[in-house]
């Protein structure tokens, strides 16, 4: 399965894929793999995703790679969302939330998971289009100048890597 | 035939369209360029040209394809594939929902009570709201062989409104039986578990108490033990001294009376050798008569000292009476003090052993009850009652007031059965909850049994309230049981009877425990060994008195205190006080005494005969002394002339009266 992200960004980033998929799949990807993932939002957010049409594998491969060291941006998600939290103003709506069927399981009162969520809906926007302009700079300035070096085709060139190719292509219809 | 180009790139556009339906799909140069080469302008058309190069037209239906991909938001075959998804779910759950529910309750009960748990067969209807299972058992952490607790068949009835609000409300639950501390088929798994604390139940032996035989040997050694403070002794000392100062007297005045008679026989010989031939010897005569007189005088004197001594004699008959009396008055009085040392009932406390009994009777119930109390406690909330943030695994959990005031765990009300050894009770409990604060009141329970004649009824409340008085509280009523016991008194081999139990027991805030109990016994039989604590104790019971009672008990963490208040050991005390010790018993105790000093009595015994012998030789002295009276009498009579014949002064001779 993993493969199969890897192999399917890969070709994501090089084929004729819109740039805009991949990159929403990427900001996806962001969010899903810095917000703790045990409540429903979570595994709204990803289900969801699943009927725009994003690049699968770059919003998974993603997550897996974020998933790691997403603690890393805890102090500061869980500053943002503490602070939304405790807002004077919002409490009123918060208790209402709380009381409301399926919400509790939102986790929406935890301060990381409310702190992503308004990251998110902040630099969502900036992200998106940071990488539809690096895939765009990456399909004209890089792309070729790997695809023509030595080492990529000698990689190529393989047997296990066309045999592997060749197996995904057969699966999934990929031309490269 | 030949392979014909995808039908979007034989197509004619403007130039608009061109741009807006195929070069904005494509992203790659080279792939633009292609079809830029495809197609050439022509009074503002896009028209394809004609390609036959096999190559080409699979390059360009390629790129087609692609274009015709990158169109739209929404990908038609991804939603057709999460419905397919979402279908595969579907099926998933409905086949996998309750063993998927059982392992995660079974998940969630080891991670409450950190012990293997079990479920049998559960079933989980979510429209209905209801979860139904055939067993659950929970491993007891302390004793891996033991369940904390087990129930039979449940039925769960779950409110599912609340439980989309993340609460576990449970209108009803019925459960067929519930157990605690039961046996497992094979030891559960736990987890970090500290020191196993195994304790080994002991049967508690029989106190040493035993009632002392009155024999013999055991009264001599308490008359040795106690004689100073015997009377007897000293009575026969003072008896023996008055016998031996009347003896001594009586003998003075017998060697006394023995020398006047020795004196006076001399005195009569001489007046006997007096002759008197005529009745002229005037002078003779009366000189004779002045003798027999002076004589008769001292007889009589003599007579008197002889009368003294009898008197004395006869007062030493009195002393020898007045003595027995007095032998017999210490005799009883040194009894009534042995038999108070010697009384049995001085070691007797059953009092004591029956406190241990009883504590032992106790502490499995109260343990059941602590355990109880321990697995409510552990429904108590967990997340810092009034803290604003609870830390999670990451970040905070902010804890936002409740607005519908209702707890996150509660089951409303449960019945059943719950089974302890071979009873089994019908079972209620209302209110188990996490949070009693919101659910307004303690946890209630109430457990009863009838069965025959027999009945008990148990009811209490466990509360975690702040403004809670007690932690929890138990009252017990057993208005009369039949009960047997083996071994339960000493000296006694079995004993039925009734008994009636009312008690009262609490978790105080601090955690310690205090309770309160009354027991009532009555109806008695008993078999009871051959000796004398088997019959004693036998003899009080079997009297039908009823014995009580009052037990009362606080445990603390260092503090432990105990007492019982019992009627039983002055019921057994006063059975075996003197007034009731057997006429065996007391003709032991009264033997003893005398042998012991049957020496001393024999003595005083001989000195009184020794005195009682002298009234021979006291009698022997009297007729002496009137035969030499009379014979005195008669010489006067046959010196003095008949009736006409006057003697001057011989009417003045007075004979004595009769002597003795």
């Amino acid at each position: 399965m993993i493969i199969k992200w890897i192999i399917k960004t890969i070709a994501a980033l090089n084929s004729n894929n819109r740039p805009g998929e991949v990159a929403a799949a990427l900001t996806f990807g962001v969010l899903l793999g810095i917000m703790p993932s045990d409540n429903i939002t979570w595994f709204t957010i990803l289900a969801m995703t699943f009927f725009l049409k994003i690049n699968f594998g770059a919003e998974m491969v993603m997550a897996a790679v974020l998933k790691p060291i997403a603690p890393l941006f805890d102090p500061f998600l869980d500053f943002i969302g503490y602070h939304l939290l405790t807002a004077d103003s919002l409490s009123q709506l918060f208790t209402k939330l709380n009381s409301m069927p399926v919400m509790p399981f939102s986790g929406f009162s935890n301060t990381v998971v409310a702190g992503t969520i308004v990251s998110m809906a902040v630099l969502s926007v900036p992200l998106f289009f940071m990488f539809k302009l690096l895939l765009r700079l990456y399909r004209e300035k890089v792309r070729d100048r790997i695809m023509s070096s030595t080492i990529i085709r000698k990689i190529g060139k393989l047997p296990i890597v066309s045999k592997i190719v060749w197996i995904f292509k057969k699966a999934f219809e990929l031309k490269r | 035939m030949a392979k014909k180009i995808n039908i979007i790139l034989r197509k004619k556009y403007t130039e608009k369209k061109f741009r807006k339906k195929i070069l904005l799909k494509l992203f790659l140069e080279d792939e633009k360029k292609a079809v830029l080469d495809l197609y050439r302008l022509e009074n503002g058309y896009y028209l394809p040209s004609d390609v036959t190069d096999k190559k080409k037209i699979r390059e360009l239906n390629r790129i087609a394809k692609t274009v015709k991909s990158n169109t739209g938001a929404l990908g038609i075959g991804k939603t057709g594939a999460l419905a397919a998804v979402a279908v595969l779910i579907l099926l998933f759950f409905l086949f996998l929902k309750n063993p998927l529910a059982e392992k995660g309750l079974e998940k969630a009960l080891e991670a409450a009570f950190k012990a293997e748990s079990e479920i049998d067969s559960l079933t989980l209807s979510l429209l209905k709201g209801e979860i139904r299972y055939r067993a659950l058992r929970v491993t007891d952490r302390e004793n891996p062989d033991k369940n904390l607790f087990e129930t039979g068949k449940a039925e769960i009835n779950i409110r599912m409104k609340e439980a989309l609000k993340g609460k576990f409300n449970a209108e009803n639950i019925e459960l067929e039986y519930l157990a605690i501390d039961t046996d497992r088929k094979t030891r559960g798994e736990v987890s970090d578990r500290g020191e196993e604390n195994k304790t080994t139940e002991t049967k508690r032996p029989l106190p040493s108490f035993k009632a002392p035989e009155i024999n013999r040997d055991a009264v001599i050694k308490a008359i040795e033990e106690n004689l100073e403070n015997l009377t007897l002794p000293a009575e026969l000392e003072k008896i023996k001294e008055s016998y031996e100062t009347a003896k001594t007297d009586i003998e003075n005045g017998i060697d006394d009376t023995e020398k006047q008679i020795e004196a006076f026989k001399k005195k009569a010989e001489e007046i006997r050798s007096v002759k008197i031939s005529s009745a002229l010897e005037i002078d003779k005569i009366k000189k004779l008569t002045e003798d027999i007189s002076s004589a008769t005088k001292t007889a009589d004197g003599i007579l008197v000292n002889i009368e003294n001594t009898g008197n004395k004699l006869k007062s030493v008959s009195e002393l020898s009476k007045s003595g027995t009396s007095l032998v017999n008055t210490a005799i009883n009085r040194d009894f009534t003090l042995l038999t108070e040392k010697l009384n049995p009932a001085q070691s007797f406390d059953l009092k004591e052993y029956i406190k241990n009994y009883i504590m032992e009777s106790f502490e499995p119930v109260l343990k059941k009850y602590e355990k109880a109390f321990s697995i409510a406690s552990k429904l108590k909330r967990e997340k810092g009652e009034k803290a604003d943030t609870v830390k999670v695994k990451r970040g905070r959990k902010i804890l936002f007031p409740v607005t519908d005031n209702k707890p996150g765990f509660i089951i409303e009300k449960t019945s059943g059965s719950f089974i302890d050894g071979k009873r089994k009770y019908s079972l209620q409990i209302s209110s188990i909850t996490n949070n009693q604060e919101l659910a307004g009141k303690p946890t209630d329970f109430s457990l009863s049994y009838k069965k025959d004649k027999e009945s008990i009824s148990i009811e209490g409340y466990f509360d975690s309230r702040e403004k809670r008085e007690k932690n929890s509280m138990l009252k017990l009523n057993i208005p009369a049981v039949n009960f047997k016991l083996n071994d339960f008194l000493p000296g006694i081999k079995t004993v039925e009877g009734v008994y009636m139990l009312t008690a009262e027991a609490s978790i105080e805030k601090d955690r310690s425990l205090s309770g309160l109990a009354e027991i009532n016994t009555d109806n008695y039989k008993s078999d009871g060994t051959d000796d004398l604590t088997g019959k004693t104790v036998s003899s009080v019971l079997n009297k039908n008195t009823p014995v009580n009672f009052r037990f009362s008990f606080k445990t603390g963490k260092d503090t432990q205190e105990i007492r019982l208040d019992s009627n039983i050991d002055k019921m057994l005390k006063d059975a075996i006080s003197p007034p009731e010790l057997t006429s065996e018993q007391k003709k032991i105790i009264k033997d003893s005494i005398e042998s012991y000093f049957s020496s001393n009595i024999d003595e005083n015994s001989r000195i009184a005969e020794g005195i009682t012998t002298l009234k021979e030789k006291l009698d022997s002295q009297k007729s002496t002394v009137s035969s030499e009276k009379n014979a005195l009498k008669e010489k006067l009579d046959s010196a003095v002339p008949s009736d006409n014949i006057k003697i001057p002064g011989a009417d003045k001779i007075k004979l004595p009266a009769k002597l003795w």
